[in-house]
């Protein structure tokens, strides 16, 4: 855009050489023309010669260049350069087309007086005298920096003003668009041809209610300035969101001349807003109901811990600031007497000072203490509590307070205590118990002993003066009278047999079990050795025996009766043959005696292991029938198994087990 | 005899029965010419330390052997046995334990005391006979040099 040259005249209209004035005008009124010149104050009018040297000076002049007539009359007028353009040439430049062509405008920047510039419209317009010969030229100068300076900024606006994004129109007083930049053009949809001059209202179809409506004009009003989001229309009718400023220029008699509108489509942040806001009510209303149902869940933990337990809460010194209504029952304290005051005053003094100590320095260092404490209630009853302290760490790590939750033990305490007591009773009966079968043992024992000692004697005599009478008066007896001696001496002897084996039978009883692992194979080998040096009739079938643990001399005493009796029970067959063998299993190991004797019914198999208890009559086979009531307990004692099989007249067959491991 | 200073064989046994066997044994094998016959342990004590009844004796006079019961009324042959080991003058004299059975407690007892042998008075005759007559035998003869 460029400044009107109202003042100037253009020449185009008028050319150059061209007389503008009628010619004697200037002769006749040369004075007139020379005040009127004079006087101009906004232009400097000056006539130079043909040389460039100032010849006249108005008050326009001084008042731009700041010379004085008498400072500037008859200088050059390379005096109002800048030295660059004076080394350029410019000065000369000028001139030459000022002389060329009669008429020459120029703007550029000038000096004032003391160096300062300022932006100048220069006209220079040759003057020629009468005769058509170059008189010189007058300079009208004007200072138009300003100008120069609100142009530079009108066109940088209106280039920002067509670069921004923002929609920028103006409007006058009855809201008439005046102007429609680009971005106004993207926002609305429509072109600057479409809106102009046509309302506002019309184009942007604002959707506001009254209120607001009215709210905006008195703002406007009164400020002159208004800014908030609307919802208007695009071209298309689609509705966005804008935010928009509105402010109002007035010209001097305060009456609007013009609205200009700054307008941002803001949909996208709008919806973005909606959007988190949505998201953020979500969130909220989730975080809420999570938050609702963890208060709840609090809630009821707290009530069942308020009921199940004894709840207090102290702060970071033990001060009590809490207590439930289970500390009050059963401490006797209402909350007013306790709380302020700390836990000793439940202190039954019944812990050393030491349990308090760790007690205490556990919490202290932030961590949970359990253990039993004895407290004591207002009345002075004694209570024990199961106590549970948690310390509360605040973000230095440090306690800042702690909950202790109780539960009364005093019933199981009590229990323990009885527990203890009878545990006592309990030890003492059996160590009363132990000295009264100690006593009975050492009884049984010197029992033994007597009966072995003293029914021994008689018997020993019996048979020693049955023999003394045989010796040295048989010749005085017939044949019945030695029958009836030898009877007394058989009979003698079986007692004394019986005497041995109740002996033996009663002593296992009292006999401590000594376990080893004990070589089968070898063991019964020595027990038929013993039994039968020479084997006669016997054939012995020895299989393999595992391996077994037990005491070995009572085990010793099991093979020895069992193969005793197998011997025995198959001496009227005419090739008698006894098998030994064995078999281990997980868990325990099988023995067997199987011999072709005289077996036994076994209708009367449960008498087989009876003291006393005897299958046969003496006068078919000897025995005191106490031999399988040994083995018997032997084999209990090792919580082992003995069984029998038999055919009455085919033989019969003993089997014992034994634990393949026995930790006695 | 009781005081005879050349007693070989000391018999200490309160049940007159065994004794009588016991002597009678020992006559059959000619042992029994030297042999005394005190019926508890307080006798035979009193005899081999020469007190009360035995007042007068020589206690340095003492037997070739001692056959020794441990069950006795009063003093027992336990008791009997340490005091015998516990004197110097007698403590070299060969005893024999006899017992009845086996199953007596104090078997260990005496072989601590210093035993020189234990012999269970077997019920049948011919074995305890035996028994009797070898044991005198064997001390009588291989303890000759003893004294």
């Amino acid at each position: 855009m460029k400044p009107a040259k109202k003042n100037i005249p253009s020449p185009e209209v008028v050319s150059p050489g061209e007389p503008w004035y009628s010619p004697g005008l200037l002769q006749q009124h040369s004075e007139i023309f020379a005040l009127m010149v004079r006087g101009i104050k906004e232009y400097a009018i000056f006539f130079i010669d043909v040389n460039g040297y100032v010849k006249t000076w108005n008050e326009g002049a001084r008042a731009i260049k700041w010379y004085e007539p008498g400072e500037i009359l008859d200088n050059h007028i390379a005096a109002f350069y800048t030295k660059t353009d004076v080394e350029k040439g410019v000065v000369q430049a000028n001139l030459a087309k000022a002389r060329e062509r009669g008429y020459y405008e120029c703007e550029g920047w000038r000096v004032r007086k003391g160096g300062s510039l300022f932006w100048a419209n220069i006209t220079f317009t040759a003057i020629y005298e009468s005769d058509g010969s170059l008189l010189g030229f007058s300079k009208v100068t004007h200072d138009i920096t300003r100008q120069k300076r609100n142009e530079a900024k009108i066109s940088h606006q209106a280039n920002l003003i067509d670069k921004t994004s923002d929609a920028i129109y103006s409007l006058d007083a009855s809201h008439h668009i005046l102007s429609w930049n680009k971005a106004a053009q993207t926002v609305y949809g429509y072109e600057a041809a479409e809106v102009l001059l046509k309302p506002v209202e019309e184009i942007t179809r604002t959707e506001l209610s009254d209120t607001m409506r009215l709210e905006i004009n008195t703002e406007l009003k009164e400020k002159k300035f208004w800014n908030g989001e609307l919802q208007q229309r695009r071209k298309d009718g689609g509705l966005f969101w804008v935010f928009i400023s509105v402010s109002i220029s007035v010209d001097n008699k305060n009456e609007i001349d013009e609205f200009v509108c700054i307008a941002r489509d803001i949909t996208a942040q709008k919806r973005a807003e909606e959007e988190s806001m949505a998201m953020r009510k979500k969130i909220e209303s989730l975080v809420r109901e999570k938050l609702n149902e963890s208060i709840k869940e609090v809630a009821d933990y707290k009530y069942a811990l308020d009921k199940s337990s004894i709840v207090t809460m102290t702060d970071a010194n033990g001060i009590i600031i809490y207590v439930n209504d289970n500390f009050c029952a059963v401490s006797k304290y209402s909350p007013g007497e306790v709380i302020g005051k700390d836990h000793r005053i439940v202190n039954s003094g019944y812990h050393p000072a030491d349990f308090m100590h760790q007690l205490w320095n556990t919490i202290k260092r932030g961590n949970v203490w359990k253990g039993e404490i004895r407290n004591k209630a207002k009345d002075g009853t004694l209570y024990w509590v199961d106590t549970t302290i948690i310390p509360f760490i605040d973000e230095t790590g440090k306690p800042y307070q702690y909950l202790s939750i109780r539960s009364s033990i005093t019933e199981k305490k009590l229990a323990e205590t009885a527990l203890v007591l009878l545990n006592e009773q309990l030890e003492e009966r059996v160590k009363q118990r132990t000295k009264l079968l100690e006593e009975a043992n050492k009884e049984l024992e010197s029992f033994s002993y007597s009966v072995s000692h003293d029914l021994r004697a008689p018997l020993r005599a019996i048979i020693g003066y049955s023999k003394i009478v045989q010796e040295d008066y048989s010749a005085m007896l017939d044949d019945e009278g030695n029958r009836l001696f030898n009877e007394i001496v058989t009979n003698a002897k079986m007692m004394g047999q019986l005497i041995d084996d109740l002996l033996m039978f009663s002593r296992l009883g009292r006999k401590a079990l000594n376990i080893a692992e004990i070589d089968m194979q070898q063991l019964v080998q020595n027990c038929v050795q013993e039994l039968m040096p020479e084997r006669g009739k016997y054939m012995f079938d020895i299989k393999d025996l595992p391996p077994c643990p037990g005491d070995i001399s009572m085990v010793k005493q099991v093979w020895l009766n069992l193969i005793g009796n197998a011997v025995k029970y198959s001496s009227k067959t005419a090739h008698p043959v006894i098998t030994i063998g064995g078999k281990a299993e997980a868990r325990v190991v099988t023995y067997f005696v199987k011999d072709n004797g005289v077996g036994f019914d076994m209708k009367y198999a449960h008498k087989l292991f009876g003291v006393f208890q005897r299958l046969h009559r003496n006068d078919e086979f000897e025995g005191t029938g106490v031999g399988l009531a040994l083995v018997k307990r032997i084999i209990s004692k090792h919580l082992g198994n003995i069984w029998a099989e038999s055919e009455q007249g085919r033989g019969a067959t003993f089997y014992f087990s034994l634990p393949a491991k026995i930790s006695i | 005899m009781r005081n005879n200073p050349e007693v070989e064989i000391l018999l200490v046994e309160d049940n007159m029965n065994d004794a009588e066997l016991t002597i009678r044994e020992l006559k059959k094998v000619n042992l029994a010419n030297k042999l005394i016959h005190l019926r508890d342990g307080a006798e035979a004590l009193d005899f081999l330390f020469a007190r009360g009844e035995f007042a007068g004796r020589s206690p340095v006079i003492v037997p070739k052997v001692i056959l020794l019961d441990i069950k006795m009324p009063r003093v027992d042959g336990i008791e009997v046995l340490r005091q015998i080991k516990n004197s110097e003058t007698t403590k070299h004299i060969p005893v024999v334990m006899m017992t009845s059975s086996k199953e007596q407690p104090d078997v260990m007892d005496c072989y601590r005391l210093g035993v020189n042998s234990y012999v269970v008075k077997p019920v049948e005759f011919e074995n305890f006979a035996r028994a009797v007559s070898e044991l005198g035998m064997f001390w009588l003869l291989l303890n000759e040099t003893v004294k």
